[in-house]
């Protein structure tokens, strides 16, 4: 069993469907959103929880967070065939066009005019993300405690300026040892 | 040098750039910009910027904005090629880290960093979601597009997909 979660396998054809899906219609900026609008919200194939591990693992890992992100959502519905699917569909929608504009740009040497079509599409996946952070702080930050965490994360990472990684890694690691502290006190 | 030459060579950099790209791909996009700009001479400046724009305007992870490099230099063989070298060796180290943390279910080491990771994970994703706004919300009309675009998520009844299509019709009403 690679999804220790949930008891939730989907096949193969199903993984193709969802993750190319997203593929497709993940535009704009904060694609997290769309991870977290199909496979929790949609599908139920995975908790909050299980999907915030999953991106924190992401995020901590190198390489492109989302290409990383699929491949770990991947691997957890469904072992290796299910990582290698989930990358794959991920990238096929994109590529293809990124493949033709390419060919338009460098053949006529200016850009498409779909620059107003992007101004509409900027904000309202930006307004996505914004309904679908507000679902998972709702969800994961009622106790005084996770919020607390949650808000000087923030702080450290839009005031203080903090690499992503520092800030995982300092305030994630006073938190484990804080708990790892208190747990053996008798 | 031949272009297949070049294709291997920009294949070799993105692969080297994206294990250097801790926080995600737009952390060594300078990096890249210096090598293919300045260095290599692949693209011009404004080419490069250009292929960017294109990144964002395509869906899916923006950097597969490396296959405008790639085409560039070795047509759609060069555009898959770079693709590949940004996004699997990336992806391989994923998955065996996502093996060994899933086979760690079990001890209590896991949950500790899980219960410290989740609260931190919810705060880098408030963070993010902030920049993008910011950056995505320039003026009141755009500020209405992401109010509704938020009210519609919330209200459970409007696919995703189609409220992004939604907003892309806006634009082109809005700002034409």
């Amino acid at each position: 069993m690679t999804n220790d979660e949930a008891n939730v396998h989907p096949s193969l054809a199903q993984i193709a469907r969802a993750f190319g899906y997203i593929g497709l219609t993940s535009m704009g900026g904060g694609r997290f959103a769309f991870y977290f609008n199909e496979l929790v919200t949609r599908r139920r194939w995975v908790t909050t929880e299980a999907l915030l591990e999953e991106y924190a693992l992401a995020s901590l890992l190198p390489g492109p967070n989302i290409g990383n992100f699929a491949t770990l959502l991947g691997r957890r519905l469904r072992g290796l065939p299910g990582a290698a699917l989930a990358l794959l569909v991920t990238l096929l929608p994109g590529s293809a066009l990124m493949v033709a504009l390419s060919a338009l740009y460098f053949t006529h040497g200016r850009l498409p005019a779909l620059a107003p079509i992007f101004h509409g599409i900027a904000p309202a996946a930006a307004g996505l993300t914004l309904g679908t952070t507000a679902q998972i702080v709702w969800r994961q930050t009622r106790a005084p405690v996770p919020a607390f965490i949650a808000v000087l994360t923030v702080v450290a990472i839009l005031i203080l300026r903090a690499p992503t990684l520092l800030a995982i890694f300092a305030i994630g690691g006073a938190t484990a040892l804080i708990e790892v502290l208190r747990g053996r006190q008798p | 040098m031949s272009a297949a030459g070049d294709v291997v060579a920009l294949a070799a950099l993105l692969a080297r750039e994206s294990f250097a790209a801790f926080g995600g791909g737009l952390s060594v996009l300078p990096a890249i910009e210096r090598a293919v700009v300045e260095q290599r001479h692949w693209l011009t400046a404004q080419q490069f910027a250009d292929v960017y724009a294109l990144g964002q305007l395509t869906p899916g992870p923006g950097m597969l904005m490396v296959m405008g490099i790639g085409y560039r230099i070795g047509g759609v063989p060069g555009a898959l090629i770079a693709a590949l070298a940004m996004f699997l060796p990336a992806a391989a180290l994923s998955y065996i880290v996502g093996a060994r943390w899933s086979a760690a279910r079990a001890s209590s080491w896991r949950a500790i960093a899980t219960r410290a990771l989740t609260p931190v994970t919810v705060g880098l994703i408030v963070a993010g979601t902030w920049t993008l706004t910011a950056a995505a919300v320039p003026d009141a009309r755009s500020a209405v597009i992401a109010a509704l675009a938020a009210l519609l998520l919330l209200s459970g009844r409007v696919n995703p997909a189609l409220i992004v299509l939604a907003g892309g019709l806006a634009g082109f009403a809005l700002y034409r």
